[in-house]
């Protein structure tokens, strides 16, 4: 019995102190250990926050119908976006919000009626705010004139910028150029133009596969053709194809240089000299490619009558438009590639084209526009991933309006 | 006579028994603690604190998220467009341009009703002065952001 009450005291004492000691190391720990959690509680939240933001991906488009303006809005990216607000600032630096408050699940695209917007050329900068933070420039801010701040920070997140269309400098004289892509089908999959500022070089990215690109290039980008130098008026396009990529075994696209003429009122005619240089090649024997490049005249100034058609500039005259007057176009054929099925070709050629172009009546006429037009068939059932490339370059000599 | 010479009082013959030296331990340990206690505490409190503050201050700098949207100048204001995605609202407790501390008031982008605390959205902070180099913003953590501006005019 004594014994067991001296093990017992002991035992007694020790657990006192132990209390003691554990009850003074929990109230100096408990607080600390409460705010580390809450803090590493924050700081993956923000991690969360800042993944989910760089991975948003947003294109956006304006069209016209009869005098009203509606945006499309597309998620490209593989998050769920939140578009919150549409910033406008006009040219007079006062500003608008339209809320946006739309919710748009990955692949999702929705239009809305922005009366905000018929008049785009009012504003200097239209951005979508989105409830990640991410800004996507709908109007380049670099296009602002006047006054105005750059801005550098780092928060921003320039790499978002969306510029359709993006204007660059002059090419002939006073004329400005502004290229389009086009693509067959939903037309809208081809009005992403994503910019990278360092060398302007304009990427069109499918919604279907981000590996599918065309790359503009100002001035031309001529290292498919030997020998070969371009001035600063000429432009280049590159596209690969990429049959892997479920786009299909017929596609057909087309792209618009669009050169906005500087003196367009009662015009007789039209002279373009342009050099093309031009670059087909069929990767496997399977395939069939057409590679074709026009001139055409646009009469007036609403470039989205070209802009949402769905079928291809096949037949001469006859560019179909929405707009319900075709002699609103003329188009010329000046070249014209093929590359037979069945076998693996490279095709390349410079030439050089005077091509006049005469209308009727005098006219008023808006834009010279350059279109290519590419064209691939495959009888392959095998998946090969790159299957074509086209390259051209065109370099305008010189443009000479008559009236 | 005989007197038994071994015969010690009993407070030296027999020891205390071990409930007694128990219990005297213990109020020693006890009474020690007390009295150490007020000041155990305050230091513990005092670092513990300090230590929670910090975590705080960094968890409330983390979680303030902004991005600038825009910029420009109007006569001799200058707008300066923040939109707050991150999980805290904040106040802005001084806007310094270039080196001199100036008036702005914050305003709600889409009411244009004039606030206090940059919650969710887009907020336009109206600065009374027109930067030649930059603008500082200091929020209400002390938390300092620096945006240079280049004149393009």
């Amino acid at each position: 019995m004594k014994l067991r009450l001296k093990i017992g005291v002991s035992n007694l004492i020790a657990s006192i102190l132990f209390l003691v000691l554990l009850l003074s190391i929990l109230m100096f720990f408990i607080p600390i250990a409460s705010a580390q959690g809450k803090f590493l509680d924050v700081g993956r939240k923000v991690i969360e926050l800042e993944t989910l933001r760089s991975k948003e991906r947003l294109s956006a488009e304006i069209y016209h119908v009869n005098n009203t303006a509606y945006l499309e809005l597309a998620n490209i990216g593989n998050v769920k976006s939140f578009a919150d607000v549409l910033y406008l600032r006009s040219i007079n630096n006062t500003i608008k919000i339209k809320e946006l408050k739309l919710q748009l699940e990955p692949g999702e695209r929705t239009i809305i009626e922005t009366p905000e917007l018929t008049y785009v050329s009012n504003y200097s900068k239209v951005s979508i705010l989105t409830n990640y933070g991410n800004v996507f420039y709908v109007i380049d801010p670099q296009q602002t004139g006047g006054t105005s701040l750059l801005t550098e920070f780092n928060n921003t997140s320039p790499d978002n910028s969306l510029v359709p269309p993006y204007t660059i400098s002059s090419l002939v004289n006073d004329v400005d150029t502004l290229p389009i892509n086009l693509w067959e089908g939903d037309i809208a999959n081809t009005k992403l133009w994503y910019r990278n500022s360092v060398n302007e070089m304009l990427v069109f990215v499918s919604k279907d596969n981000l590996e599918y690109y065309v790359t503009w290039y100002f001035p031309a980008n001529t290292s498919y053709w030997d020998n070969l130098t371009m001035s600063e008026n000429s432009f280049s396009i590159k596209e690969r194809i990429y049959e892997g990529a479920n786009l299909g075994k017929n596609q057909k696209h087309w792209y618009v240089y669009l050169i906005e003429l500087p003196n367009s009122e009662n015009v007789e005619d039209i002279t373009a000299n342009i050099t093309v240089a031009y670059y087909v090649k069929a990767k496997t024997a399977a395939d069939y490619v057409i590679h074709e490049i026009y001139l055409g005249l646009i009469t007036e100034n609403s470039l989205e009558c070209i802009s949402i058609t769905n079928t291809s500039p096949l037949n001469d005259y006859n560019l179909p438009v929405q707009n319900k007057e075709l002699q609103t176009i003329y188009v010329t054929k000046v070249l014209r590639i093929k590359i037979g099925g069945w076998r693996s070709d490279t095709r390349t050629g410079i030439e050089n084209y005077f091509v006049k172009m005469e209308f009727p009546l005098k006219t008023t006429t808006k834009y010279l526009a350059i279109i290519i037009y590419n064209e691939f068939h495959t009888n392959s059932i095998t998946s090969v991933n790159r299957r074509v490339l086209f390259a051209v370059a065109v370099q305008v000599n010189e443009i000479t309006v008559g009236y | 006579m005989i007197y038994n010479t071994n015969l010690k009082p009993n407070f030296f013959t027999k020891a205390l028994s071990n409930v007694i030296a128990a219990l005297i331990l213990i109020s020693i340990v006890l009474a020690t603690y007390i009295i150490a206690s007020h000041k155990i505490h305050y230091l513990a409190e005092l670092r513990a604190a300090s230590i929670v503050e910090a975590y705080d201050i960094r968890a409330k700098r983390i979680s303030t998220l902004f991005t600038v949207v825009d910029i420009f100048t109007n006569e001799s204001e200058t707008h300066l467009l923040i939109y707050n995605y991150g999980l805290r609202e904040f106040k802005i407790a001084k806007v310094i341009v270039d080196n001199n501390a100036s008036n702005f008031i914050v305003k709600y982008a889409s009411s244009g009703n004039t606030v206090d605390v940059v919650k969710k959205g887009l907020y336009d902070v109206v600065v009374f002065a027109v930067p030649n180099s930059r603008i500082i913003i200091i929020t209400d953590n002390g938390d300092l952001y620096e945006i240079k501006v280049e004149n393009r005019s």
